[in-house]
This record gives structure tokens, C-alpha cells and sequence, in this order.
């Protein structure tokens, strides 16, 4: 054990300097010692964090938290979530004699390896955050990930489960030791599905039609299977109030939060942080103290200037309709006359694919509003996007369409409007940060 | 003319449902006046009056859900593809209409055996983009399966690269058979390529 955590240290230590990343000294050292991490021992607070969307940030805000407390925490804040990734993290952490040199370790793990990182070891708080259509050229569909989730869920851990997801809340089913969150029906809860497509229609559990009391978007919300039973669990973290407009939430009647970023989705996250976090002992004053008006530093919103025109950029993750539709809702929830720039040039960072089939997916006719002027449609798909939007109701003399990114920001710059808001991945993000003022 | 998309919220992935689109839209600009209706589990599926079916991709235990509910209406989907309707099933709904499907745990569920084709389905996905050819115009999509099937005959496309309709057979992908359309190649298939939602129109018209 001690030669691969040095070999490891030695590695990550190297790769650093040559601004490698972290995945391949984790790599090596599971190829020298494949049960390194059964063997490494952990501190007595275990927290990982999987799932479709959330990770990342929910992540970040735990980390935020558990320090301010005073506690050494050891997290991959560079999101290499993959069991090499976490090898990575876990030995370069580790003392030569394999003990890890923090109060807790914090992990977001990819939702189709978690059962490989954790054949190794089981978190002692597991949080699953929602399933929702994600990447599904790698992930096939959302029962697809629950299946492949499943064997990394022990029965040793606490599960810490979104009880308005009808999916997640199965790893529930017939468990003890599981906590749930949610939120309870607010202003803006809505009776009936209005997204293009409904995958709470059917029951997960037992394949019947399936009823809603409420939802707070997509298949989130309070749903009840008449044929099974299957229903949405009392809940033991509960947004009890949320007022999106003015930014405020209140969680179990008693702790109140202001959001620095003021969507629905951003407020799950903060459920999540304030779950785990309470129930390793923070206390939730000083929980809510310190998340209230947290900005994100994981640079998923970026404020930027173009010429005179204020910006907003919202990043959304291609191949993931639900983080597009949130993006988009935001965007409309701001009220704000407007140009909306939507740019898919590469779908994915990691692999090559012509799969636009998600395009479809997305709510874009929910842009078919007073306050966006403009949509702007840019980057090697701009023509499959055209497509899209020509089956929506938005009228064709409010789109715009260019291939080329650059050309395209050269002409919005001089159209001077007073707001911005940029929709795109990742993979396409510096293509048009690296072509605006990015506002620090 | 009537289109008839069978289980459009629970065969709902990849944005089939847009298939359905292409289709109207290419006889409207020929001046024909579509009616599409939605039908599905724990509605009255009646068959009698569409020109055109259209079933798309599902999830694995979402497909059997279908097929149970097609399995009565076997009788009369055969009727209806004998009386000239048309029937395009994409993505893994395709395989109802073969003899019998195996699950990645062995399970067998029978299909509606119009065809003598066999599924069998696998814990590992088949994930490619697609490039192939269809009466002479190249085909472009995507195919996202756990599946493998076997025993067609009277294949919908030749592959140039991608995945056929199993691993031996790489280079033919997907069924026509009489008025049955079965393709693995989502898109949406008649979104991105013109040149289908032509055809069906033109055999609609």
C-alpha cells in the first residue's frame, strides 16, 4: 500500500506541474493495487453525492459549509468523479501509512460508476439527487441509470433520497435508514405536466398511469400510484416556503435561506447541502447562515458584458433537456427584454456524436414570450436548431442563425440590447467567453 | 388523412414524437389535411381509422408494458396493415412485432409474432451514430439499444457505418414487410432525413 499511495502522490504531484489531469495517477495505482481503496482508511464521515444534475454544485455547498465549521474536508473539487478520479483524490490525500488526512470526504460520483468506486467502500451519507435525461448516448435512459446506480447503494449507508422524485424514491422502498427531502406544494406548483414530455406519465414501480397531486417541474413533485401504493414519502428536509421572486426559501418552517441564484433548481440543491450537513452534526442556523447568498465558484453562472449589452451566461448541459428547460425558465422568470444566444457546436467534450435527438426534449416554446426579442442561433447545429424552432410557435423573424460563433457575437455586439442571456454546454463555453468581457 | 401515435407518453424517448411532426408537415405542404391522434395505455386504442401508425422508442420495461397492451389488438393491427395502413415502429419498439423477446435476465415475453424475427436483450447498450442508405438517398441518425436481433430478412436500410441489425449481420438494419416499417435509427428518423418522411408521404398520397 504504501509504494502506490507514493507512486500516486509522485504522479499527481508531477501531473500537476504539467497541468494533467486527475484521473490517470488514480488510474495506475489501481492497476499496481486494484483493492487500494478497500484498504485506505476513512474518517468516520463519508458523504457522496450522485445523480442526473446537482452534483457539482450540491457538492461545492457542502464543502463550503463543513469548512466554515472548521473541518478539513477532503472533496474532488475538479469533478473527476470516476473511480480513478476518486483514487486520485483519496491517495494524494492519504498519509503514507493509508489514513486520509481529513474530518470528512466528500465525493460527487458519476452516477454509472458509483458501483465500482463503492464496491470499495460505502459512504456513510449517500445522497441521490433526481434522474432525469441525461447524456442518454451514454446512459440509454433514466431507468437505464437507476439500474446501474443500484448496486452501489449499501445497506450500510444512510441514503439521503429526493422524495419528489418518483424514480430516486425507490431506492427507498422497503429501507430503513433513509432520509428524504423535498418540497411542499408552493405558488408556482402546477396540476398538470406542460413539458414536451412526461416521464412521470407511469408509475416506476409498477408501470401504471400515475397521478400528481402537484409538480414543481417535470416529474418533480407530489405524485401517488393508485395501483401500488407508490407515493411520494413524508419528508424529513421540506422547502416548507419558497418565494422565487424575492429569493427567499424557509426549510422545516424555521431556517430561512436568500439564493443567490433564484431558481427551482438551485433550491433543491441547497435542500440536499442542508440535509447532509445537518445531519453530521452542523447546526442549521449556522447552515443557513453561511448558504444563504452563496454564488457558486463552479462557474455555472457568468455574468459578462458585449459591447453595451449586459450578459448572462447560463450554462446547461447538451443531451439534458431538464437542464435546458431550467435555463430557459430563468431566463423567462427575469422578465427582462432580451436576446437569447443558444449555441450547440460540439455535443459532448468527451466524444464525438451527431445525436441531437434532445433537441426535442426541450421546452424551447416556452421562448415564444413578450420579453425575448431575439434567439440566436449559433454553432455547427444552428441548422438542426432552426428545424426545432420551426416546429414551435416562435415567430421566424425572431430567429436568427449562424454557424459561426465569432462572426455571430461580432454582429449581437452592435445591436446593443440591453440583456443578454447566453444558453450553452461546457463543451462550447469558451467559444463565446473567450469573445465577451466576463465580469468578475 | 389520419396519423395514429400509439403510446406517445410512454414510448416517448429521443424525441420520437417528432417523427410524427416531420410526417404531417411534409403531406401539408403537399396540400393533404392531417389529423393526428394520441393514443396509448389506459386509453381506447382504436385502429380503425388511421392511414398511419407510429410507435417510437421506450425503455426496456416500458416496451413490454406496450406490448401487453398491443397483444389484444392483435387481430386488429393485422387488419388494419392488410387494409393498407402503414405502420413505422423506431427504436426497440420495432421488436413487439417479431415472435418473442429475451431480457438481459433471460425472460421471455412473446410478441405479436407478425414477423419471424427474434430480440434478445443484453445489460450492454449498442451506441453509435448511424450512416446509411435507403432507395438510393444517404441516411443519417443515431441508434441507442440493449438489443440484438435476428432472423429478418427484408431489411429497411443498408448500413454503411454504424450497427446493423445485430452483430453478425452489420451491414442490414431494420424490416419492411408489406406495410411494416421497423427501424433502430432514431434522429428523429424523418426529421433529419427528408428523404424518408418523402416516401411515407408519397405511399400516404
Amino acid at each position: 500500500m504504501f509504494f502506490t499511495i507514493l507512486v500516486c502522490k509522485i504522479l499527481r504531484f508531477i501531473g500537476k506541474l504539467i497541468g494533467r489531469g486527475s484521473s490517470m495517477p488514480g488510474q495506475i495505482a489501481l492497476k499496481l493495487s486494484p483493492k487500494i481503496l478497500s484498504k485506505v482508511k476513512l474518517p468516520d464521515k463519508v458523504i457522496a453525492v450522485t445523480g442526473s444534475n446537482g452534483k457539482t454544485s450540491t457538492v461545492e455547498m457542502i464543502a463550503c459549509i463543513l469548512e466554515k465549521e472548521g473541518k478539513k474536508v477532503i472533496w474532488n473539487r475538479e469533478g473527476s468523479n470516476q473511480i480513478e478520479g476518486v483514487t486520485t483524490l483519496i491517495l494524494s490525500n492519504c498519509t503514507l501509512g493509508g489514513k486520509l488526512k481529513g474530518d470528512v470526504l466528500l465525493l460527487e460520483s458519476d452516477e454509472r460508476y458509483s458501483k465500482f468506486t463503492f464496491s470499495h467502500f460505502s459512504p456513510t451519507h449517500y445522497v441521490i439527487t433526481n434522474l432525469y435525461r441525461d447524456q442518454l448516448t451514454r446512459n440509454g435512459h433514466p431507468e437505464w441509470v437507476f439500474d446501474a446506480i443500484a448496486p452501489s447503494v449499501s445497506e450500510k449507508s444512510t441514503l439521503i433520497l429526493n422524495a419528489d422524485d418518483p424514480l430516486v424514491s425507490l431506492y427507498g422502498k422497503d429501507r430503513e435508514n433513509v432520509v428524504w427531502f423535498g418540497m411542499d406544494k408552493q405558488d408556482f406548483s402546477f396540476a398538470e405536466n406542460n413539458s414536451v414530455y412526461d416521464d412521470g406519465a407511469f408509475c416506476p414501480n409498477c408501470k401504471k398511469p400515475m397521478k400528481y397531486n402537484f409538480r414543481h417541474y417535470n416529474h418533480i413533485g407530489d405524485y401517488f400510484c393508485e395501483s401500488c401504493g407508490h407515493k411520494k414519502h413524508a419528508t424529513d428536509f421540506t422547502i416548507t416556503d419558497a418565494d422565487l421572486e424575492k429569493g427567499i426559501v424557509t426549510i422545516n418552517g424555521k431556517e430561512k435561506i436568500t439564493l443567490a441564484f433564484k431558481s427551482i433548481y438551485n433550491v433543491y440543491n441547497i435542500l440536499a447541502c442542508f440535509a447532509v450537513c445537518s445531519l453530521v452534526g452542523i447546526d442549521e442556523g449556522k447552515i443557513a447562515e453561511n448558504i444563504s447568498d452563496y454564488v457558486l465558484k463552479n462557474g455555472r453562472v457568468v455574468q459578462y458584458k458585449l459591447g453595451n449589452s449586459n450578459g448572462t451566461f447560463l450554462v446547461s448541459k447538451h443531451e439534458n433537456s431538464i437542464s435546458y428547460d431550467q435555463s430557459i425558465r430563468y431566463i423567462i422568470g427575469q422578465n427582462q427584454p432580451c436576446g437569447v444566444i443558444i449555441i450547440v457546436d460540439a455535443v459532448s467534450r468527451r466524444y464525438s456524436t451527431g445525436e441531437i435527438s434532445w433537441l426535442w426534449d426541450i421546452d424551447f416554446e416556452l421562448l415564444n414570450a413578450p420579453c425575448v426579442e431575439k434567439i440566436y442561433l449559433l454553432g455547427a447545429h444552428c441548422e438542426d436548431l432552426k428545424t426545432r424552432f420551426s416546429f414551435t410557435e416562435i415567430p421566424a423573424e425572431k430567429l436568427y442563425t449562424n454557424p459561426d460563433i465569432e462572426a455571430a457575437i461580432d454582429e449581437i455586439k452592435v445591436e446593443n440590447r440591453e440583456k443578454l442571456y447566453t444558453v450553452t454546454c461546457f463543451s462550447d463555453k469558451a467559444k463565446f467567453l473567450s469573445k465577451v468581457e466576463v465580469q468578475k | 388523412m389520419k396519423i395514429l401515435h400509439l403510446f406517445h407518453n410512454l414510448m416517448n424517448l429521443y424525441g420520437e414524437y417528432a417523427n410524427v411532426l416531420a410526417l404531417k408537415r411534409e403531406l401539408e405542404n403537399r396540400g393533404v389535411s392531417v389529423t393526428v391522434e394520441k393514443q396509448s395505455v389506459g386509453d381506447k386504442i382504436d385502429l380503425s381509422d388511421a392511414d398511419f401508425i407510429y410507435i417510437g422508442s421506450g425503455t426496456e420495461k416500458n416496451q413490454k408494458v406496450a406490448l401487453e397492451a398491443l397483444k389484444p389488438l392483435k387481430n386488429e393491427l393485422r387488419e388494419a396493415m392488410e387494409r393498407g395502413t402503414i405502420v413505422l415502429a423506431t427504436g426497440n419498439s420495432f421488436e413487439m412485432f417479431g415472435k418473442k423477446i429475451t431480457d438481459k435476465n433471460g425472460a421471455e415475453f412473446e410478441g405479436l409474432g407478425f414477423f419471424d424475427f427474434t430480440t434478445t436483450e443484453s445489460d450492454k447498450r449498442v451506441v453509435t451514430d448511424s450512416l446509411c442508405e435507403f432507395n438510393g438517398s444517404e441516411i443519417i441518425g443515431f441508434v441507442n439499444k440493449a438489443s440484438e436481433i435476428f432472423g429478418i430478412t427484408k431489411p429497411f436500410f443498408t448500413v454503411k457505418q454504424g450497427a446493423g441489425n445485430n452483430k453478425n449481420e452489420t451491414t442490414t438494419e431494420g424490416i419492411i414487410d408489406g406495410n411494416f416499417y421497423g427501424t433502430h435509427i432514431i434522429g428523429p428518423l424523418l426529421i433529419r432525413n427528408k428523404a424518408v418522411a418523402e416516401y411515407f408521404a408519397n405511399l400516404l398520397k
